[in-house]
């Protein structure tokens, strides 16, 4: 039986400089896997080759045993996987409830057509979608929040948006990338505290992560990645202990 | 009262194309400068198809919505490609374009001379001539305008074309099609500017591309800014202001030599005073 | 306080009807591209008005004409029009430019509202309304004569057109080939150029390669630069054109010598070239002669109603109009149709003077 989310000898350059090199790795089901890595080791852009978003010169993604090969971020968010960005990327000018209502799949009246000529039914279909959005707002903490425009959130708050937003697509798999960056204290336990749950119910995360008490916290896995290519792999504790890894994590600080 | 009329309907066929722009401009956020084009296209299609083939009115109406609704697609592909900035030379391109077509195809469009004697509209052997009675016919179209925008708005399909304005790859990461979207929003932006030019054309009886060149795209992208992107209120109320604004400046009393000039000057300075100390506009939200 | 008011009411009754100002309307473009132009037809209709107003008005009666700014937009023009006819109840509207005179036509035609054009001159405007006077020919009728001479008087047997690429363009280009054509003529080629343009060599050494007897050239702008240009490419053609040619600055051109062109003349007497130029501080040009002579017609179509006693309406005007046919102003005007005979002359430009060469009347 074939992994959960396989990839597979992913080569991409940008100009000279190469971005991944022979990049191998599988996630398993149900297993927050943390991506770690210096600035630069490619993170970022095994997310965008995963989700469609940039076509690798090489490899192969392989989903659930489905190839992913030569699709679109759309198709690809249809087979259950959809990605947070690192810069947030919300709908500031919307509000909470909104920017969760447009993560929703298969919305009724997301076309002219039906939206003007069948009114009421569109209404009704909207409706019920509300309800939804609502359920997806509580159950990251930001019910009391769901009609402020988003540009009044707190950043704590925008990093749960962003999750509650691709949660709301149905993924089964969350791409998060750097999802605890630039919280402290409440907002970060909260974070994790979802992320904790969010496995609880079956999901299964692959998140980008810096902070390595958080790593150590949350990791079941963890995959440490050097310009462009997989160096190690294993459990959080054995990686962290690993001097050759943390002198290139830190850059020969230490 | 013909006069009054004359405004109502006039002001009602504009907030077709304040809409049009609106859609496109405000809510999506494809900066056209070249919707007098498609506006000038419906309004020569509807002017030869009752001319030249006795094509009854509200039929020639549809086919230049027709027309315009697949043209207006075609002018704004560009947009998936160049964004932003680019977008508006292209756009620029288009309208020049289409300028020269109307003045120099002088067997279509009648050229720089224009088309006289576009016939009043007949529906159901009654002549729509007087402008009391062609304002039943624009306020019917201007109203199914209004519904349509006010449908679309409150549904997925308005909140998904609201996303992409501020964040287009965010939208594709959610699994939705922007090409979709935005070619949706390009293709009602058309019906609404080609219906716009059937009643134009019906309307004044003659046409020339005067009312549709570079002056006439601004002036359509002055409305919305005025009324007020992004809403149906605003995109209602511009039309209305920016046509009664020359009639109420004629009220100030001027020495005739120096008259029109300068209630051109205080146009002028209305619209930059209102848009430093209201950049809303009037009834919507800063673009 | 009742009693005062009875004798003001008392007054106000009392008042002759001569007190009543007649009044007027004008759509033209004051402001725009096209405003130079508009203007100057404004000031011809002003100083018509101011002369008639100083002499104590047409029977007592102050004329005052109000100026709407249409930019030479038709849909302005509409509501404009609409404007002067129900609020300010005009019985006349003069209109420049040919797109808003044939935009306003058809509501003339409803409104029984008299429209006066004394300065465009699309073929069109001929018979767009029975309500359109036009107190100049249209463009065709003025080409026509120039075709007959060439063809004729001067035997040209083969032309080249050198257009600019607008209304007036196109249309004057298409009007002077069917007249030559029919004259008998051979049009070997046309080249377009652009308005403002003033670079016309290409244009000219394409045309020049077919050999042509006469160039016909009808642009509105920029003839100077183009004699200076004819000059320098030693062109063995004749250069004919039309009334654009009576530019004082094209007149005043050397290289200009030869030029033939038609003119829609009007020469105004010395002394009041100079009390408009006082005046106004411009020139008494074409325009504001145009347009000076078509307020004239109008101011005599009133007097003559006031005279009979009759209400002034549209209607009436027109009728008057049509039956005084001759109107002996600065110049003579026949309205046979609603669209005048003047007198056409051709002209030549010889030792910087533009000399007439030949007189034709109206028809």
């Amino acid at each position: 039986m074939s992994a959960y989310l396989q990839v597979e000898g992913l080569n991409k350059s940008f100009g000279g400089l190469q971005a991944l090199r022979d990049c191998s790795f599988t996630v398993a089901q149900g297993r927050i896997t943390c991506l770690v890595g210096p600035n630069g080791a490619g993170k970022t852009t095994i997310f965008n080759a995963i989700t469609g978003f940039l076509v690798p010169d090489t490899g192969h993604v392989t989903f659930q045993g489905i190839s992913l090969d030569g699709r679109t971020s759309q198709q690809i968010v249809r087979h259950g996987i959809a990605r947070t960005f690192q810069n947030l990327r919300l709908f500031v000018d919307l509000t909470a409830r909104a920017n969760v209502l447009a993560g929703m799949q298969d919305h009724v009246g997301e076309e002219p057509f039906t939206a003007i000529f069948r009114p009421f039914h569109t209404a009704r279909a909207l409706a019920a979608k509300q309800d939804a959005a609502m359920a997806v707002l509580a159950h990251v903490g930001l019910a009391a929040q769901a009609d402020m425009l988003v540009r009044n959130l707190s950043y704590g708050e925008q990093k749960l948006l962003c999750i509650a937003r691709i949660l709301a697509t149905g993924a089964e798999l969350l791409l998060l990338d750097e999802p605890t960056s630039g919280l402290s204290g409440a907002a970060l336990s909260d974070v994790m505290a979802l992320l904790r749950r969010l496995q609880a119910e079956g999901k299964t995360l692959l998140v980008v992560e810096h902070n390595t008490r958080v790593v150590q916290q949350i990791a079941d896995d963890v995959l440490f990645l050097h310009q462009g290519h997989l160096i190690a792999q294993g459990a959080p504790a054995d990686i962290i202990a690993d001097p050759k890894l943390a002198e290139i994590y830190f850059g020969g600080a230490i | 009262m013909d006069f009054f009329y004359t405004y109502i309907v006039l002001a009602e066929i504009y907030v077709l194309l304040g809409l049009s722009t609106n859609l496109l401009v405000g809510i999506v956020g494809i900066f056209s400068v070249s919707q007098a084009a498609v506006f000038g296209v419906g309004a020569y299609l509807t002017a030869f198809l009752v001319m030249q083939t006795s094509t009854p009115f509200l039929v020639a109406v549809l086919l230049s919505s027709i027309l315009c609704i697949g043209l207006n697609i075609l002018v704004t592909l560009p947009s998936l490609r160049v964004s932003g900035d680019y977008f508006v030379v292209t756009s620029f391109g288009i309208q020049l374009l289409a300028t020269a077509v109307f003045t120099n195809w002088t067997g279509g469009t009648g050229g720089a001379n224009g088309l006289p004697g576009v016939p009043a509209p007949w529906i159901a052997g009654h002549e729509f001539v007087e402008p009391s009675e062609f304002a039943v016919l624009a306020t019917g179209g201007m109203a199914l305008g209004c519904i349509a925008f006010w449908l679309i708005m409150r549904a997925p399909f308005g909140a998904l074309l609201r996303a992409i304005r501020e964040d287009e790859l965010a939208v594709a990461a959610l699994g939705k099609s922007v090409l979709r979207a935005k070619v949706s929003a390009a293709a009602l932006a058309g019906a609404f500017a080609g219906s716009a030019g059937g009643l134009y054309a019906s309307f004044l009886s003659f046409i020339d591309p005067s009312s549709f060149d570079l002056d006439a795209s601004i002036f359509l992208l002055t409305m919305v800014v005025v009324g007020g992107a992004r809403t149906l209120a605003g995109s209602v109320i511009g039309p209305f202001v920016l046509l009664a604004l020359p009639q109420i400046l004629a009220l100030i009393d001027i020495p005739s030599s120096v008259a029109a000039a300068a209630r051109q000057l205080i146009y002028g300075l209305l619209l930059i005073a209102f848009m430093l100390f209201r950049p809303q506009g009037l009834l919507g939200e800063k673009l | 306080m009742l009693r005062i008011s009875a004798f003001a009411l008392a007054m106000a009754l009392a008042l002759p009807a001569w007190a009543q100002p007649i009044r007027l309307g004008a759509v033209l473009p004051l402001t725009g591209p096209a405003a130079v132009v508009g203007t100057q037809e404004q000031r011809g209709i002003q100083f018509a008005v101011d002369e008639v107003n100083a002499k104590g008005g047409i029977g007592g009666h102050l004329i005052e004409v109000q100026f709407e700014d249409n930019q030479a937009k038709p849909d302005q023009s509409v509501l404009l029009f609409n404007k002067l006819v129900d609020l300010v109840k005009v019985p006349v509207v003069f209109t420049g430019y040919s797109g808003p005179t044939l935009a306003m036509a058809p509501l003339a035609t409803r409104k029984k509202t008299l429209l006066v054009n004394g300065g465009a001159q699309a073929d069109a405007l001929d018979k767009a309304s029975p309500y359109l006077i036009n107190t100049i020919p249209v463009l065709a009728g003025e080409l026509e004569v120039l075709a007959d001479y060439l063809f004729g008087d001067a035997s040209k047997k083969t032309a080249a057109v050198l257009y600019e690429n607008n209304a007036a363009g196109i249309a004057g280009r298409d009007d002077f080939v069917a007249s030559y054509t029919k004259a008998g003529g051979k049009v070997l080629a046309q080249e377009p150029v652009q308005f403002g343009d003033t670079n016309y060599r290409p244009a000219l050494l394409k045309l020049g390669a077919t050999n042509p007897d006469v160039l016909f050239v009808i642009i509105t702008s920029g003839t100077p630069q183009l004699a200076d240009q004819v000059r320098q490419v030693d062109a063995k053609y004749m250069v004919a054109g039309n009334t654009f040619f009576s530019d004082p600055e094209l007149i005043a051109n050397p290289n200009a010598e030869g030029f033939t062109h038609t003119q829609v003349l009007i020469n105004a007497p010395d002394g009041m070239a100079a009390a408009f130029k006082a005046k106004f501080g411009t020139e008494f040009d074409f325009f504001p002669k145009q347009y000076y002579n078509a307020t004239t017609i109008v101011l005599s179509c009133i007097e003559h109603l006031v005279k009979a006693g009759k209400p002034i309406t549209g209607e009436a005007l027109r009728t008057a109009l049509l039956e005084i046919k001759t109107f002996k102003g600065i110049t003579t005007t026949v309205f046979n149709t609603n669209t005048a005979a003047t007198q056409i002359n051709m002209n030549r430009l010889t030792n910087k003077t533009d000399t007439i060469i030949k007189v034709i009347p109206p028809k």
